[in-house]
């Protein structure tokens, strides 16, 4: 080899690895960054699965994913998760309560109480987010906890998703576990709450921009959920050129459709209108991502702000120019759709199998339901009384025994009214489509012929207008009995007399002694009346049920049931101990004639009435 | 239990012999005692073997000349790609219904006059082509083309099988099994209630499908089919009626042509509202009569429940009361009807006459990309359409303008969407819709704004007639 090919081939050599140094350097994340960060991402656990976050303030507040902390209960997704875990950097764990959270825009807010002051993030401004900037993720893939993994921003507006607002898209490797954790850039700033990837596609991860994040976090502080406020129903469509050009205007919003007779409406939106102007400042929404940060901007302005609205409308030779002067409105509670989980709650008729949700307009429309004023039938169990294809999903209860109901509450007084009766059919009439036909439920009433007495506090508590519900569905006589013997909550507004008043009431004829209390209740344990009552029910052969501290009166002060198996809040077991009950803990326990649980959630007390139904069909 | 012989010849000659052999007509020493019961299990053998002999020669082994296309997984570049993959269709098993060579299969065959069918009768085989196909019977006749005289199946027995009844089922075969007949035997386990019973039956395969099912007397009993046997019993006016279509017919396009309709839309009355009301729980509900059909001029109304058609109950309840009501119907041009109908608290008789169900009007837009048709109110009603005049998207063609949208993989317009308006002007039917876009080809604008309706909310597409224009850059 020639001396010039020689030093041809060093200087390429030189050359190469030189630029192999700067790449590795662009890769690098510093000791000085990975010590910043490191400390402020925690991992989350509860009862089902879990995720990351990462910590916003000293005092321990920390971001999330609305996923990661949502609870499972089918008929209530407001609810998160019941027991919740935070775990820092350095390993210490600490429960964590649930300040508010949304499912879209996927974003939770946490608060811990750590003891000693926590290193919060430094946020950076993601508005100003640049295609192809270098950033990295910190979270807890598959339970790894504190994996750093690093990439480009791929884009800053990713709007076709399917989210709510836009996004921001990176190819760091995000994966199951990483959701809720942040996307730092190279100074080690929050850009974003890692929120979804496609699962069997490479590198395409999506994260929540932090400046969204924390509008969430905002509302979370102040209302304890997301309050979004929008012109009902209009439905805004980008104005991409095509259309521009067919309507012969130069740029806009457009409204694609308003419901007739709704607030946009009224406020006199209509079909085709091109909106021009909001509050003086013209506004455009060519793609989609423009039309969604449009969005956006309207739905976190508060309900009621007065809004001006600019509008052309006609064809494209006689446009007029329509100026609209309105409000803002808060939205109606959404149903499940896409991302959003809903905030909806579900009722659900375990017995007779089948659940129902109130009808909003925006359900109406998601689910092509007609004009008609009911309950939507959002569940349809595989088994129970209701005969295949009688009631569907998204079937629509009008009437009930002939009575029009258009609310959850006329729905259930009406219906509990034929329950109450164990009418051997109840009749009900439907729409399904534009098909308006009757049928008729009859329910199995499985505990006909049972009285139960029904003591809760005065105030009600969380879970009699459940346990109330289904008892009178199972066929049984259910009589509500309270201290003062007077009005009593239940759900949807609803509130029902008391039967009679605790100190009026006797065992007589009773075979099932429910005794309800919420967890931190403790107005129970020591009221004669109700161990009186206990006594007299076990004396008769009957059967003693309790749900949260209530548990406790039941076994206090019999010497029969000193050594019966019984289950109460965890908060309380020291006192059952103390009493000498025999406490184990379990979520429901059933032994001889009692049957007790903690009344945790809507899952356990569903599983206590099973043993209830079971116990209570053996009695007769 | 099942006992497949493969030669019925030499199996026969065995039995014959075995026969011979425990009746001892003297003719043979008694070397060697028959076992008790050995006779008359050699006996039914016999049998077997004799009546799958009388219904041979009516098999008829259907073969298709098409390939299916398979979704399979391979691995491709080192992931995991589905394509497809071509496989010949699996024969089908028919039975000869005349000599002059009607095939009738228990499958729905689509009419493709691209696909090449061949009939293997004895050891002949016949190009053959579809005919007419039942949708309620889900069968199909097929002709095969010959000047041979062929052997009709005869099925003038009373067709029924008892529980506990052995029947014996033949299935033809071609040259690759050597012309060899099957034999199943089985037995009647149960029947299943329906408008055609089936009767449940041991050892009967997959592969038996269609093939005709014969009792130890020679009689034909039913046809295999969902695993068991339907009844010729049952079967038989119908298949009498769907024979007697397809030998006046030419080709099963123009049948199509020809669809008879009643013109309502039912739905099955809830049995438990029906024991609470003390209505028939088989009673059909009209929802709707649709304008100028043969239901509206019977007379039937909204609101009224059919218990009866043609003087005979409905029968069941629930989606199987449906089925049993559509198999009864049966509309074919001309043929008289009568509906009971419980209308206030009496029972009223409808009558009327099926007609042949007016065809709608059609359009395919290629410059947009959409193929539409127009809709009536009771399809409105049905379909639970928000809209009750404009045209129908039956379907967007691919690569068009309709169906390049803002977002990959939607269009700007999608299968059931309701056009109402054109380039301003309203569309309500294909006439008006047609008219339309004559002008609009006429002045051609660079971009058409279409009015549509989906599901309930209105939208609005701006379509770009140069997209999806032939010659847009592909290869001239």
């Amino acid at each position: 080899m020639s001396r010039t090919t020689t030093l041809l081939i060093l200087v390429l050599a030189l050359c190469t690895s030189l630029t192999q140094a700067a790449e590795n350097i662009g890769g690098q994340i510093s000791d000085a960054i990975v010590a910043k960060v490191d400390p402020s991402v925690v991992a989350i656990k509860h009862e089902k699965a879990g995720g990351s976050g990462f910590i916003l303030t000293e005092d321990g507040y920390i971001l999330s994913n609305g996923h990661v902390v949502r609870g499972s209960d089918e008929e209530d997704p407001t609810q998160p998760a019941d027991s919740i875990t935070v775990i820092l950097s350095d390993e210490r764990k600490f429960p964590a309560r649930v300040i508010g959270f949304s499912t879209d825009p996927d974003v939770a807010l946490l608060k811990i109480e750590a003891g000693t002051p926590l290193q919060p993030v430094e946020l950076a401004d993601s508005t100003q987010a640049q295609i192809g900037q270098p950033c990295f993720a910190v979270g807890t893939p598959l339970g790894l906890k504190r994996t750093f993994t690093s990439g480009i921003l791929s884009s800053v507006d990713r709007a076709t998703f399917g989210t709510f607002t836009t996004v921001l898209q990176t190819d760091a490797a995000i994966n199951p576990g990483n959701s809720g954790g942040a996307l730092f850039d190279q100074e080690g700033r929050v850009l974003g709450v890692n929120t979804y990837s496609s699962h069997g596609y490479n590198n395409l991860g999506f994260t929540i921009p932090i400046h969204v994040a924390m509008v969430l976090k905002d509302h979370f502080l102040k209302h304890g959920r997301f309050v979004r406020s929008d012109l009902p129903i209009a439905n805004l469509s980008e104005l991409y050129d095509e259309l521009a050009l067919a309507f012969g205007v130069q740029q806009g919003v457009l409204i694609s459709y308003v419901m007739p007779g709704s607030f946009a409406w009224e406020a006199g939106l209509r079909d085709g209108d091109i909106l021009a102007a909001v509050d003086g400042i013209p506004v455009r929404a060519r793609t989609r991502a423009q039309l969604l940060d449009l969005n956006w901007a309207l739905t976190i302005r508060p309900p009621g702000d007065p809004i001006q609205l600019i509008v052309l409308r006609g064809a494209p030779d006689k446009t007029k120019r329509i100026v609209i002067d309105t409000h803002l409105v808060e939205t109606e509670p959404l149903p499940q759709v896409g991302w959003q989980a809903g905030e909806l709650l579900q009722y659900r008729y375990e017995c007779l199998g089948f659940g129902y949700q109130q009808l909003t307009d925006l359900s109406r429309l998601l689910r092509g339901c007609s004009a008609a004023e009911g309950v939507l039938i959002t569940h349809i169990a595989k088994i129970g009384p209701i005969k295949k294809g009688d009631l569907k999903e998204n079937d629509i209860i009008t009437h009930v025994g002939g009575v029009p109901v258009s609310d959850i509450a006329s729905f259930q007084t009406e219906l509990e009214k034929h329950l109450a009766a164990q009418e051997k059919a109840v009749e009900l009439q439907l729409v399904r489509g534009r098909v308006n036909k009757p049928i008729a439920l009859a329910p199995y009433y499985d505990l006909k012929g049972l009285t139960v007495l029904l003591v809760s506090p005065d105030g009600g508590s969380k879970h009699l207008p459940l346990l109330r519900r289904e008892l009178i569905a199972d066929g049984a006589e259910v009589r509500v009995v309270t201290p003062s013997g007077g009005e009593v909550p239940l759900d949807e507004g609803r509130t029902i007399s008391a039967d009679a008043a605790l100190d009026e009431t006797d065992a007589e004829g009773v075979d099932i002694l429910l005794v309800t209390g919420d967890s931190q209740d403790q107005s129970f344990w020591k009221d004669e009346n109700v161990q009186d009552l206990a006594q007299a029910v076990y004396d008769q052969d009957g059967i003693l049920a309790g749900v949260g501290s209530a548990s406790l009166a039941l076994v206090a002060g019999n010497p029969d049931l000193a050594d019966t198996k019984m289950t109460l809040p965890k908060e309380f077991s020291a006192v059952a101990i103390e009493q000498g009950a025999n406490y184990t803990g379990a979520e429901v326990e059933t032994d001889g004639r009692v049957v007790t649980t903690t009344g945790f959630n809507r899952k356990t007390v569903r599983s206590f009435l099973k043993s209830l139904r079971r116990m209570g069909r053996n009695q007769k | 239990m099942t006992m497949v012989m493969p030669s019925i010849r030499m199996f026969r000659s065995l039995a014959g012999a075995a026969l011979a052999l425990s009746v001892g007509c003297g003719s043979l020493p008694q070397s060697e005692p028959v076992p008790p019961g050995r006779d008359l299990f050699m006996a039914m053998q016999v049998a077997t073997a004799e009546t799958a002999d009388s219904v041979g020669p009516c098999l008829a082994l259907v073969k298709r000349q098409s390939e299916t296309s398979k979704k399979v997984t391979r691995e491709i570049g080192g992931r995991m790609v589905q394509t497809r993959s071509s496989e010949p269709l699996p024969p089908i098993n028919g039975i000869v219904l005349t000599p002059q060579g009607h095939v009738l299969v228990q499958k729905i065959l689509e009419p493709d006059q691209d696909d090449r069918i061949e009939v293997c009768v004895g050891e002949e085989e016949y190009q053959a082509r579809v005919i007419k196909v039942d949708k309620e019977l889900g069968m199909t006749i097929l002709k095969m083309d010959s000047d041979t005289f062929f052997e009709p199946i005869q099925w003038s027995g009373s067709g029924e099988v008892a529980i506990g009844e052995w029947v014996v089922v033949v299935t033809p075969s071609d040259e690759e099994k050597d012309f060899e007949r099957f034999v199943t035997l089985g037995m009647c386990r149960g029947v299943e209630a329906g408008r055609y019973r089936n009767f449940k039956t041991s050892g009967i395969s997959d592969s038996s499908e269609g093939a005709p099912a014969v009792n130890l007397d020679g009689e034909v009993v039913g046809i295999v089919k969902s695993g068991g046997l339907v009844s010729i019993a049952d079967l038989r006016e119908d298949l009498d009626l769907f024979l007697a279509e397809a030998t006046g017919v030419r080709s099963p396009e123009e049948e199509e042509r020809k669809k008879a309709w009643l013109g309502v839309a039912t739905s099955a009355i809830s049995k438990p509202y029906a024991r609470l009301k003390g209505l028939p729980a088989s009673g059909q509900w009209v929802h709707n009569v649709a304008h100028d059909s043969p239901a509206e001029a019977a007379g039937l109304q909204e609101g009224d429940l059919i218990v009866r058609v043609n003087g005979a109950d409905l029968r069941f309840t629930g989606s199987r009361a449906r089925a049993y009501f559509n198999q009864t119907l049966r509309p074919r041009k001309g043929v008289p009807f009568t509906l009971t109908v419980w209308r206030d608290g009496q029972e009223v008789d409808c009558s009327g006459v099926y007609e042949k169900k007016p065809e709608l009007p059609e359009l395919r837009a290629e410059d947009i990309g959409v193929s539409l048709t127009d809709f009536t109110a009771q399809t409105a009603f049905i379909r639970n359409l928000f809209s009750e005049t404009g045209v129908l998207v039956t379907d967007v063609h691919k690569g068009s303008a309709a169906a390049t949208g803002q977002q990959f993989g939607y269009g700007l317009l999608l299968k059931n969407d309701i056009i109402v308006e054109l380039a301003g002007q309203a569309t309500p039917d294909i006439e008006t819709f047609s008219q339309v876009l004559d002008q609009v080809r006429r002045e051609q604008p660079p971009v058409l704004l279409v009015k549509y309706i989906r599901g309930p909310v209105t939208g609005y597409a701006g379509l770009n007639l140069h997209i999806g224009a032939r010659d847009n850059g592909g290869r001239k």
